[in-house]
């Protein structure tokens, strides 16, 4: 669902899907719930107990939390890797519940982008290859014309023929950078894109996102680094499966960092 | 994904481990390898018999003594036929010639060379008939099988056998410890079952007389002026052998009488079923060739789960997975299969060199080859690219 058409067809009052959902924005989430081993309550774990929010278009995002705290499991939602087990995800105006597993795959790969901490490359590829990947899915014609365009975006044109294990930690995540924005998809999912980095080339890739979101990409991150979240616009706190703050990035992160420190000494700040 | 793309992945991933994709192909290799190699062998010597058979000449009958049977057990051939049914069978009209043949199993000697070969007791005509050329020497007389002349002529085998090269004409050798004068050699007439390169050939009255003793013949060979006549001619002799034999009318034929077409049926048959016997053997071995497969693919899909998580994670379908292991098995066992053709045509050439069989390797061997290494892809690549399709994409990105 395109968010234009959605616009186009509020200002007419024509009944659209992405409407109907009250939004066109790219991510929102209803009442969402995810419990293992739901089928046995007295071990049932409830990694996400029933959250709610929306993401804008160009918006970005900071997830943070102590571990265990239900940050990764939402990532896996929001990726479309995992199905939550009561509520509604709607990305893109679809309700993913909805979906069987090859919708799923589609979505995933024309409406999300993935960048992990540990890069994911396919280490048997070159990197223009890597980032080749999706759109072969896709069947998308001239997939290596565009493929080295992305590489170009995150400035690794001239790295394009490169296998994985010639490559530097940060050059490897811009190549998977570039994999992730390849399909010009509907958000990024970071999954703490900076943590197996050191400072500075995390500094890079940083200005790198920071540039896509200029550009207008939706970006959504998860990160243990409160420098890193800071940096972004808004900032959702978890804790046990639950939101507890959702706000700007710079008042819900200094809250964070207060009471980690009541908890449990001076976190990463 | 493109089918081609995936093929490329596919030998991409299997070039990554050479060592282990050249072991399980050489499963496949020896399985395929030894298919064709037994096929050409079984195609070689049903070539070798037919043309054998066909070189005798389409115009030919047999007759030979029938299958004693008694209850159901069949024994040996019966002793029925005597030469005086040859020489009764010659006056049918519409026959050109007819030779009188007895086989025995004998040692011969030449000095301290030995052998051990058919010889069989022939009339002069047996050579026409049986289109046997005599590259040295002479062929037999009537006078000698009736004086029982110790004469021998020898195929080209044992000649070389005996005598390595040296000319064997008017030398004196052995056969059952009695001396016979060598006065022919036959012209080669190349290997294979039952061929005369290997035989002694002795006057039929000398075979009876000095060395075996009885009057009974192993078959009788009869030349038709036409072919066309065969069906005529076959029952002609039936009706004079059942009369000459005093056969009652409800008792069965003692012998009988076979076309080279039904030779040819018959022993196509045999060697069919041989190959066929000896081919499902050979095809065992593919099934383990098989089995190799299956567990390289278990082990891969163990190997590669992250990589299947992050394929899953970029857009891949279940089938997308799927495929790309399937066709990564059936990569492997077609180019093993394809190997194994080229071991399989060695190996028919070195049993042509080496046991001196005609080995002819069949078309539809590489056609079926190549075909089964395909279905040996699929049918044990299938489990392991299925189980790596159901993977959680969640726990295989989690995957080390």
């Amino acid at each position: 669902m395109t968010p234009g058409l959605a616009t186009m067809a509020r200002v007419l009052g024509i009944p659209h899907p992405a409407v109907e959902a009250g939004s066109a924005d790219p991510v929102v989430i209803e009442n969402l719930e995810k419990v293992y081993d739901a089928e046995h309550e007295d071990i049932a774990v409830r990694a996400v107990a029933g959250i709610s929010f929306s993401v804008k278009s160009g918006e970005s995002v900071a997830i943070i939390g102590p571990s265990g705290c239900g940050k990764s499991t939402l990532l896996h939602i929001l990726g479309c890797l995992d199905r939550p087990t009561k509520g509604t995800y709607r990305l893109g105006g679809r309700n993913v519940a909805e979906l069987d597993d090859d919708e799923l795959a589609r979505l995933r790969n024309q409406h999300i982008g993935f960048v992990f901490q540990s890069f994911n490359l396919l280490p048997r590829m070159s990197a223009v290859e890597n980032v080749e990947l999706p759109l072969l899915y896709a069947g998308t014609k001239r997939a290596r014309e565009k493929a080295f365009a992305a590489l170009e975006r995150v400035g690794l044109a001239d790295r394009a023929t490169h296998m994985p294990n010639e490559l530097s930690g940060g050059q490897k995540q811009r190549v998977a950078i570039a994999r992730a924005i390849v399909t010009g998809p509907s958000i990024i999912l970071c999954d703490e894109p900076t943590g197996a980095l050191d400072s500075k080339t995390g500094r890079e890739v940083l200005a790198l996102l920071g540039r896509l979101h200029a550009d207008g990409a939706t970006l959504l991150m998860v990160t243990h680094d409160l420098k890193v979240a800071r940096s972004l616009q808004r900032a959702l706190h978890m804790k046990d499966g639950l939101i507890v703050a959702d706000g700007p990035s710079a008042i819900v992160v200094d809250a964070f960092a207060r009471t980690a420190d009541e908890e449990e000494g001076a976190p990463t700040s | 994904m493109m089918i081609g793309e995936t093929v490329r992945t596919a030998w991409r991933s299997l070039l990554a481990n050479r060592m282990r994709t050249a072991l399980t192909a050489l499963g496949m290799i020896i399985g395929v390898g030894a298919v064709v190699a037994v096929l050409a062998i079984g195609e070689g010597a049903r070539a070798s018999v037919e043309g054998r058979i066909r070189s005798m000449g389409s115009n030919l009958l047999v007759i030979r003594p029938a299958r004693s049977t008694s209850g159901a057990v069949r024994s040996g051939r019966a002793q029925t036929l005597v030469e005086s049914d040859a020489t009764a069978i010659k006056q049918i009209p519409g026959i050109a010639a007819v030779a009188a043949e007895s086989e025995g199993g004998a040692q011969i000697r030449y000095r301290e060379n030995n052998t051990s070969s058919s010889v069989t007791g022939v009339t002069p005509s047996y050579f026409a008939i049986r289109s046997l050329t005599i590259s040295s020497g002479l062929g037999f007389t009537d006078e000698d099988g009736r004086e029982r002349r110790r004469v021998a002529i020898l195929g080209a085998n044992v000649a070389e056998t005996l005598f390595a090269g040296r000319s064997p004409l008017g030398e004196r050798i052995q056969i059952r410890g009695i001396v016979f004068r060598v006065v022919g050699v036959l012209d080669a007439k190349g290997a294979g079952m039952s061929s005369p390169d290997d035989l002694v050939l002795v006057p039929l009255g000398t075979h009876q007389g000095v060395l075996f003793g009885g009057d009974y013949l192993s078959s009788i060979s009869v030349q038709m002026q036409d072919e066309s006549q065969a069906a005529t001619v076959q029952s002609r002799i039936g009706q004079l052998l059942r009369l000459r034999h005093r056969l009652r009318d409800d008792a069965e034929d003692d012998f009988e009488v076979r076309s080279q077409t039904e030779m040819l049926e018959t022993m196509s048959t045999i060697t069919g079923t041989f190959t066929a016997l000896l081919g499902s053997v050979a095809a065992v071995s593919l099934l383990v060739g098989g089995i190799g497969i299956m567990n390289i693919m278990l082990v891969s899909v163990r190997e590669r789960t992250r990589e299947i998580g992050v394929r899953m994670a970029v857009g891949a379908r279940r089938i997308d997975v799927l495929l790309q292991f399937l066709v990564e098995a059936v990569v492997v066992s077609l180019f093993g299969g394809i190997l194994g053709i080229a071991a399989g045509y060695g190996g028919a050439i070195a049993i042509a060199k080496v046991g001196g069989w005609q080995t002819i390797v069949p078309p539809y061997a590489v056609a079926l080859s190549l075909g089964v290494s395909v279905g040996i892809g699929i049918v044990f690549g299938v489990g392991p690219a299925r189980s790596a399709s159901k993977l959680d994409p969640v726990e295989a990105l989690r995957q080390e």
